[in-house]
């Protein structure tokens, strides 16, 4: 990725030119709400610089009210910069024939509650100006992969919020875009629903798309996310890769399964003779999203299997 | 008549129409840019030029040309959708419930039952349409933007200006369903609500006058009596020696009669339905001009003081005439043998005399090229009547033929005549003449009107007169009034979206209702704007708001001066800067009345194709601009500010 961060924009002929492979570049981007009479509220972002690459998938990461949101809609063209530039495939955010190319699912799946699911990606297919017979076999495609067939006819307003999600999704994905913006994609979303959208960007990725999530749930943009940057009052905090942000580089982990009491002993002397603290020593746990699939998964495999408590806090399975 | 204007005719109207339209819509233009590049600078500050120009201008334009057919039907069935969702069809439930018991308050039995009948229906359905889509459109955009569902739309390949457009359609769909059907359900109503039939009692009937020798030899005597009363009415029967039945018209109808023999030979008679009241009375008009008392060419009358501006007074026993130029006329036109004139000349009496009694009045024909005219017929003219007179095409009834000149004053004082020459004499002393060989030249025929009585006054203005050239469809024309309707509509939809741009749901709701207020009554607005209120007085009375406050304060009538103190001159100089903004709001306010054909249904008088391209050039030319200006609103906005 470092050849791809060493790209810089160039200007050729007074209109400003991005390097092929970055799909989006801020520069200076700034953002102030002013209220009716001109004066500001707040200053939501300062001076943003940062470059997305194609097939990355970035994550925007920060607290409440850090300029995650206001940096979207800023890409997305719902806002305008009060200063500063921003491109998406070379173009100015505000020009619209850069959405051709977008995929956008909002933090809340901002859908027409009157439709259904078929007739919502009907519609939104429309406005990218589909045949009607690329329509049908896009909007069933993405019905079937989102797993709402059955549901097809229902009326938004009667899904759940996870299924209202999952249409959302669907929406996102009716052009086959490039550049995917997810806000916050597993919110509302069960733990297998999560590791499905997990899963599916990750697919997305390796499919060649672009994908810029912004989320709260850091285990989520760590799973999947290349390329992250931290917002923090309308700053750029942190940026760079996500192994090599998180690597701890004075701690080493040696993993090896089995581990013999004698080799144990033999290994924590050698430690000893170096000088060297041991600061933890265990069996690593599993995450909570692992452990609940895989119970998930064995219960449909085993549909008898259930838990009796033991009266000391823990169960049986049988 | 429904219209006491002169109806524009398209050809004449449309160029100076369009050169208004695009003065204003270049001002307009103007405006807008201006207040837009403000904008920009205090929102943006050093980005604002580039936001304006590039973003805004540059951008706003290629948008209107990149526009997508596809993307538009898209948004206009989402509007469609979302309007059937909020229940819309309620509002033709109401209208039908309106129908159900509409028949308890309406009186069948009034003056003028048809009126009373299309007036409630188009006037119920024009409110009830209007009013549905001041609420659809005040909702449509802002709750889109509130529930920011606008975000999944915006951030597609969507140009504001389709977005506009789909609604704007969205919503002309829905409303022309929902009047297609009220259309539909509005002819039997009226139809089926204004049927009735009189019995005629044979014994009642009266001989009138001596027998009459038929041509077989046998001798029979004409007949006369009255229909039984229903809905408070009845018509005189007349039943001609040859045995020939026929009813009077009465309340603007009469009633064909079949007669039928009983094996005994006894005769009866049979009603049908009310005929002649729903009519499609296709008039053609002509050029109004004036005599004056001494018989010289004017181009108006004389105004009789308090009475309505709008028409000219002739004076009666005088030489005063008032003459409509006809054009184009051609006997195919009228295959009957007459050609009928209707005419509903205004009364002006200085003195009462018998009020029961009409003013006597006489119609002319004259040729226009040599001056031969024959006095037709001396009629009696009472207020707020419209008289039928038949001009037959053989003319051999006519109390007197003359040569009549014209007298003109031309620019340097002196008289001219038209024709110079008097007519050949032979013409004057003929016993019969032919209508359109001898004074209609080139289509074109004058006929006079003249009022008979010393001290009294004929009011007429263009469309006092006319001929009738036939009738069209009754159902076409409700068709037209509903179209009439329609028309308010797509303009107020326009409205509505473009406010919806940049104002929230209640603002829009209570801006679209004012414009369609203000719009029913834009002559009034334009009237007060331009003084014209009181148009008898000389100098137009252009006072603002504040003076007249303070008139209303001081108990000052309009005619008097004010005293010239400085707070009164402060608040005259206030005045004049309000009643530029008033004029320009009354400019940009559309003539919805205009648009309203409701009248011309009631009254009976076919809407021409001329009045409806006006009016649908008149839409089209606030639908356009608004369009523009709702396009650049939305494109300008911030909606996930």
């Amino acid at each position: 990725m470092s050849d791809k961060q060493a790209a810089t924009p160039t200007i050729e002929g007074g209109t400003p030119k991005v390097a092929p492979d970055v799909v989006i570049e801020t520069r200076t981007l700034s953002k102030v709400y002013r209220d009716f009479w001109g004066r500001t509220k707040v200053q939501a972002l300062k001076a943003l610089d940062l470059q997305i690459f194609r097939g990355e998938v970035f994550g925007l990461l920060g607290p409440n009210g850090s300029g995650k949101t206001t940096t979207m809609k800023l890409l997305l063209g719902l806002l305008f910069p009060t200063s500063g530039e921003v491109y998406v495939f070379g173009r100015p955010a505000t020009d619209v024939s850069k959405n051709e190319r977008i995929g956008y699912l909002p933090e809340e799946s901002y859908l027409y509650r009157f439709l259904n699911a078929e007739e919502t990606l009907d519609f939104y297919a429309r406005l990218f100006n589909m045949r009607r017979s690329v329509r049908r076999q896009r909007v069933a495609d993405l019905i079937e992969m989102v797993g709402l067939t059955w549901a097809k006819r229902r009326p938004l307003k009667e899904y759940s919020k996870g299924m209202t999600r999952r249409i959302g999704l669907a929406q996102a994905l009716i052009n086959d875009p490039d550049l995917i913006l997810l806000d916050e994609p597993t919110s509302g979303l069960d733990p297998i629903g999560t590791r499905e959208m997990k899963d599916l960007i990750l697919r997305l990725r390796e499919q060649g798309k672009t994908i810029v999530m912004c989320s709260h749930l850091l285990a989520d943009v760590q799973d999947v996310c290349d390329r992250i940057g931290i917002l923090y009052q309308g700053e750029l905090k942190e940026l760079g890769r996500v192994d090599q942000l998180l690597a701890l580089k004075d701690i080493t982990e040696i993993r090896v399964p089995r581990m013999s009491p004698e080799a144990e002993r033999e290994v924590k002397g050698v430690l000893a003779k170096h000088g060297l603290d041991v600061l933890a020593w265990g069996n690593p746990t599993t995450s909570l999203e692992d452990l609940f699939l895989r119970i998930i998964r064995e219960s449909e495999e085993h549909p008898g299997l259930r838990v009796h408590g033991r009266g000391d806090g823990h169960a049986d399975r049988n | 008549m429904p219209i006491e204007t002169d109806l524009p005719e398209f050809s004449t109207w449309i160029l100076p129409a369009l050169e208004k339209w695009l003065l204003a819509g270049l001002g307009l233009l103007t405006l807008c840019g201006f207040v837009g590049l403000l904008w920009c600078l205090l929102l943006y500050r050093n980005h604002g030029w580039r936001r304006f120009f590039g973003d805004l201008l540059i951008g706003g334009f290629l948008d209107l040309i990149l526009i997508s057919g596809r993307r538009i039907g898209a948004l206009a069935w989402l509007t469609v959708k979302e309007a059937i969702g909020r229940r819309v069809t309620v509002v033709v439930l109401i209208f039908l419930l309106g129908l159900l018991f509409a028949g308890w308050f309406l009186d069948p039995a009034s003056t003028e039952p048809h009126r009373l009948y299309l007036n409630f229906v188009l006037g119920t359905t024009n409110y009830l349409v209007l009013l549905l889509m001041v609420f659809l459109t005040a909702f449509r955009l802002p709750s889109d933007i509130q529930n920011k569902t606008i975000y999944t739309v915006l951030t597609k390949p969507v140009r504001t200006v389709e977005i506009i457009v789909g609604q704007v359609l969205g919503f002309i769909v829905v409303g022309s369903l929902i009047l297609g059907l009220m259309w539909l359900v509005s002819y039997p109503f009226v139809v089926r609500g204004l049927h009735h039939t009189h019995q005629v009692n044979v014994e009642e009937l009266r001989p009138l006058g001596d027998p009459v020798k038929l041509a077989d030899g046998t001798t029979a005597t004409a007949l006369q009596g009255w229909t039984a009363p229903t809905w408070q009415h009845r018509h005189r029967f007349f039943v001609d020696a040859s045995g020939n039945p026929r009813v009077d018209m009465e309340r603007g109808h009469y009633h064909p009669v079949t007669v039928t023999r009983s094996s005994d030979g006894k005769v009866s008679y049979v009603l049908g339905g009310p005929e002649g009241q729903l009519v499609a009375r296709v008039p053609v008009y002509g050029r109004l001009s004036f005599r004056d008392r001494s018989g010289l060419d004017v181009e108006k009358g004389i105004s009789v003081g308090d009475e309505w501006i709008y028409r000219s007074y002739i004076e009666g026993a005088t030489e005063a005439a008032g003459i409509w130029t006809f054009e184009n006329l051609r006997p195919d036109a009228f295959p009957g043998d007459t050609i009928p004139v209707e005419m509903n000349i205004g009364v002006f009496r200085t003195h009462k005399g018998d009020i029961e009694r009409g003013i006597l009045g006489s119609l002319l024909v004259r040729n226009p090229e040599n001056g031969l005219t024959v006095e037709l017929q001396v009629f009696e003219s009472k207020e707020f009547n419209i008289l039928e007179l038949q001009i037959p095409k053989t003319i051999r009834k006519f109390s007197s033929a003359r040569f009549v000149q014209r007298k003109a004053k031309a620019a340097d004082g002196s008289i001219q005549y038209s024709p110079a020459k008097p007519v050949n004499p032979e013409l004057l002393s003929r016993a019969e003449y032919d209508l359109f060989k001898d004074f209609v030249v080139n289509g074109k025929v004058e006929i006079w009107l003249q009022c008979l009585e010393s001290g009294q006054y004929f009011g007429m203005a263009k469309p006092d007169l006319y001929i009738r050239a036939g009738s069209h469809s009754f159902f076409g024309n409700l068709f037209k009034g509903y179209l009439g309707i329609w028309m308010q509509m797509v303009v107020l939809i326009g409205f509505g979206v473009t406010l919806s741009t940049f104002l929230g749901t209640p603002v829009t709701l209570v801006s679209t209702l004012g414009v369609m207020i203000a719009g029913m009554a834009h002559k009034f607005m334009i009237q007060i704007v331009t003084g014209q209120l009181y148009p008898e007085v000389e100098t137009p009375w252009r006072a603002g708001p504040l003076e007249s406050l303070i008139r209303l304060i001081l108990q000052e009538g309009v005619m008097t001066d004010l005293p010239q103190t400085t707070g009164i001159a402060i608040a005259q100089a206030v005045d004049r800067v309000l009643l530029l903004w008033m004029d320009l709001v009354a400019q940009i306010i559309p003539p919805m009345e205009r648009l309203s054909l409701i009248d011309f249904v009631s009254y009976g008088y076919d809407v021409s194709l001329s009045l409806l391209t006006v009016n649908a050039v008149t839409v089209l030319g606030y639908l356009i601009p608004l369009v523009i200006v709702g396009h650049f609103f939305l494109r300008s906005r911030e909606v996930a500010a």
